[in-house]
């Protein structure tokens, strides 16, 4: 069971402070937050796309065009081989994201075992 | 994880264009203009954003329309009482009000809603070929 009031916070009227009418509230927000963590995933990815559309314009091919470009030329593996400087970029923002999500991971498994500790207490 | 890159609330990097109408096919113009000021053409594109982008067209008065459109595109307007409908041809409304009709075209294809109308006070229409932003050097906008 989870703590209605809590999740009530900022909320209009009534459905901050009575649970008659906060107990709704909460489950339908909820139900929004489960949607939109899906959403989320996908209204990025279109952002993503509609930049790369317009970074590719300005190079005089289109989306599609570039995609497909890329596919047929092995981009990665070409500048792995031709372009070691261009492939270090690449290779250090990947780098950087995997550092970024391992530190965000480990700094979540230390602030568990410090609730841990505290529920011990 | 990288943070995709958002930038937010109001912005000014946005630039000033200007576009001559002058025998332009008009929903091609239109189309362009809306997505410049939307910002499409920007990799920093955000749809939350107004990229500030102030477009002039001048010359509205010569756009152009293809086959027998002067004559058979009408625009409709109600004002709400009976029997209040009015109906112009795209000649009529263009001797009326040069700047109208490109105002119309554009104002279709921006997204609607407070940042679309927003982004509509970006556009300025003028009917001649002068326009009072010189001190602003608008620049050609490519298409």
């Amino acid at each position: 069971m989870f703590r209605v009031f809590a999740l009530a916070k900022g909320m209009r009227g009534k459905s901050k402070n009575c649970f008659k009418v906060a107990i709704g509230q909460v489950q339908e927000a909820l139900e929004h937050q489960y949607v939109h963590r899906k959403l989320i995933k996908r209204d990025t990815r279109s952002l993503w796309i509609q930049r790369i559309n317009a970074a590719s314009r300005e190079h005089g091919m289109k989306y599609a065009e570039f995609i497909h470009g890329m596919k047929l030329a092995n981009v990665l593996s070409d500048l792995a081989i031709t372009e070691p400087a261009a492939f270090r970029l690449v290779a250090e923002t990947a780098k950087q994201s995997l550092i970024e999500k391992y530190a965000a991971a480990r700094e979540q498994v230390m602030r568990e075992r410090e609730a841990q500790k505290e529920q011990k207490k | 994880m990288n943070k995709t890159i958002i930038r937010e609330g109001k912005i000014n990097l946005g630039k000033w264009f200007i576009i001559d109408a002058t025998d332009k096919n008009l929903g091609r113009l239109a189309s362009e203009t809306a997505k410049t000021l939307v910002g499409k053409y920007d990799p920093l594109y955000a749809p939350n954003v107004n990229p500030k982008n102030i477009i002039v067209i001048i010359n509205a008065d010569k756009i152009r329309v293809t086959g027998n459109k002067k004559f058979d595109k009408f625009y409709y307007r109600h004002s709400g009482q009976v029997g209040g409908l009015t109906i112009e041809t795209f000649n009529e409304l263009q001797s009326r009000l040069p700047g109208r009709i490109l105002e119309k075209a554009v104002k279709g294809i921006l997204p609607k809603g407070p940042l679309g109308r927003e982004l509509f006070n970006n556009l300025k229409v003028y009917a001649g070929s002068s326009h009072p932003h010189e001190a602003q050097n608008p620049v050609a906008l490519v298409m």
